[in-house]
């Protein structure tokens, strides 16, 4: 299929009946093969297996639209760890799905000490802006760009404890990592939005200082309040601040590739397919009003 | 090593409130347990102060509380009252949780059934219904059945359930179980069943004695109720 340009939605098995209902919302599907996978855990055999259900589901969006892959289980920024059989099902995934991008975040979840199995943090953990940090994820990005001929784009995180006196802001790290590490930016205004809530800082200055030209995916997505912070919980509908900055960054994204919106399964019964149906409709009117020959290219 | 430590440090803080207040009262205990330059340890200790830490607290045991509550939800059900202490009890036994949800279920499985015994745990169908999700989700991980080395075997979605009470009835009662009510009133079972899940759970009463010779796999070829094997819950060795 021909690398898509425009609307996505992020696959969860709630929205199964979604995609007959309103398939004219939709340019390409993302999924999160992580959660339609079980793993058996490192050097087993057979290690990923597919749950049959889900990957029928899979493999029938598959046949109907473009495909991409938002990975949580690379965990790049774990100090000395690298999957390689991770990287392997990815590959094979790759095989047969023809994915047009992937990603992963720009944090931790999983760890490891010497003589002992992985285990898992339970929560994504900033990486501290520092050379040491950067260092590593390049050889990281570039490893997996060396594996597989496909973009490879890298996810701003959502953080509830500031680190304090780093090396660098946040944007002068994303773009010496897309720069030197080989790969994309994926820029999640959602996770913007709840980062300046929380630390009360305005999303159109931190915008700013991002080095747009790296943007080729973003993600949109709702949130709630919990303990008086805000949450990335994908709850529902974006907020308008979201819709904002996207009215924002998107003439100012000239390699943008995509804008995918999130919604976690537990809340569609909640909020129903036509809430999701309108959100898609939105980033599509604001997407025909920004794109470019480039972004169509 | 430095970068690896913090990490394995932060890890350790959002997963325990406790050290993370023992670290912030007592700096030292912090630089004692991880190999941190002082910028590290300034970050971490200046974290510790921060809101948002709570927030990770609340995540880390969410996160880690969820693929229990997914996978026994009828255990979750009839330990509502102390389930909180319950799990922190286990988080404090099991402070590291692997990314196999299979691995943390099985170990939360065997936890309560050594705190039954040991500590006399007691809730309404307790026993029964860690019996019954012990077998749906030995089933769901794709778990061989007890190793059969006679003609017979289980058909891998086929487990031997043994419960005090009927285990249909129970099942049924667990989908609007509320713990303020009085716990419903449910049958002895009479006897083990065979229990089935490929999309939805089936349940065949069997004698005590076939159940565990096709446990056992010692169950003369002439001895097979014929229906077993016509309902596909017991191939025949010759057969695969």
């Amino acid at each position: 299929m021909k690398t898509p340009t425009g609307i996505g939605l992020m696959y969860n098995m709630a929205l199964d009946p979604y995609f007959d209902l309103y398939p004219e919302t939709i340019d390409y599907v993302e999924i999160t093969p992580d959660i339609l996978l079980q793993d058996k855990g490192p050097g087993q055999p057979g290690r990923f297996v597919q749950a049959p259900r889900e990957w029928d589901t899979v493999r029938r969006l598959a046949r109907r639209w473009p495909m991409v892959a938002h990975h949580v289980g690379f965990s790049l920024g774990t100090d000395g760890y690298f999957d390689e059989e991770y990287l392997e099902n990815v590959i094979q995934m790759h095989r047969e799905f023809g994915f047009h991008w992937h990603s992963d975040h720009l944090s931790y979840s999983k760890l490891i000490e010497e003589g002992q199995p992985e285990y898992n943090t339970c929560l994504a953990l900033p990486i501290p802006y520092d050379s040491e940090s950067l260092e590593m994820l390049i050889k990281k990005t570039r490893y997996i760009r060396s594996r597989i001929d496909l973009p490879f784009f890298i996810e701003n995180n959502v953080y509830f404890t500031e680190i304090p006196d780093e090396e660098f802001t946040e944007g002068e790290f994303v773009k010496a990592l897309c720069t030197r590490g080989d790969c994309g930016f994926l820029l999640d205004l959602h996770n913007v939005y709840v980062n300046a809530v929380n630390f009360n800082f305005d999303p159109i200055a931190f915008i700013d200082s991002l080095d747009l030209s790296m943007v080729e995916e973003i993600h949109i997505a709702g949130g709630d309040e919990i303990g008086g912070m805000r949450m990335d919980s994908h709850s529902g509908p974006c907020p308008e601040v979201v819709w904002e900055l996207l009215d924002y960054v998107l003439p100012r994204a000239p390699r943008l590739r995509g804008i995918t919106f999130e919604v976690d399964e537990s809340y569609l019964p909640l909020i129903g397919f036509e809430s999701v149906a309108r959100e898609l409709q939105r980033a599509r009117a604001l997407w025909d009003l920004h794109k470019t020959p480039s972004h169509v290219a | 090593m430095s970068l690896k430590s913090y990490q394995l440090a932060l890890a350790a803080i959002v997963a325990s409130p406790q050290k993370g207040k023992a670290y912030a009262a007592d700096p030292a205990l912090l630089e004692a347990e991880f190999e941190l330059t002082p910028a590290e340890r300034d970050r971490l200790l200046y974290m510790l102060q921060q809101k948002g830490m709570r927030i990770n607290y609340m995540l880390y045991q969410t996160n880690r509380m969820t693929p229990l509550s997914i996978f026994m939800p009828y255990t979750f059900k009839v330990l509502r009252p102390q389930l909180l202490g319950i799990v922190q009890q286990f988080w404090k036994v099991y402070p590291k949780t692997a990314f196999q949800f299979k691995e943390e279920i099985v170990l939360f499985s065997d936890f309560l059934k050594e705190k039954i015994d040991r500590d006399g745990l007691d809730a309404p169908f307790l026993r029964d219904v860690i019996r019954l999700e012990d077998g749906l989700n030995d089933i769901r991980f794709g778990m061989q059945p007890p190793a059969a080395p006679g003609i017979f075997s289980l058909h891998p979605a086929v487990r031997v359930l043994r419960t005090t009470v009927d285990p249909q009835l129970l099942a049924e009662a667990m989908v609007t179980y509320d713990h303020t009510a009085a716990a419903p009133l449910i049958p002895p079972a009479g006897g083990p069943f065979l229990m089935r899940y490929i999309t939805r759970l089936e349940l065949f009463p069997v004698t005590a004695a076939l159940a565990a010779a096709l446990e056992q796999g010692n169950l003369p070829e002439e001895s097979m109720p014929q229906d077993l094997v016509d309902q596909g819950l017991v191939l025949c060795g010759a057969l695969q």
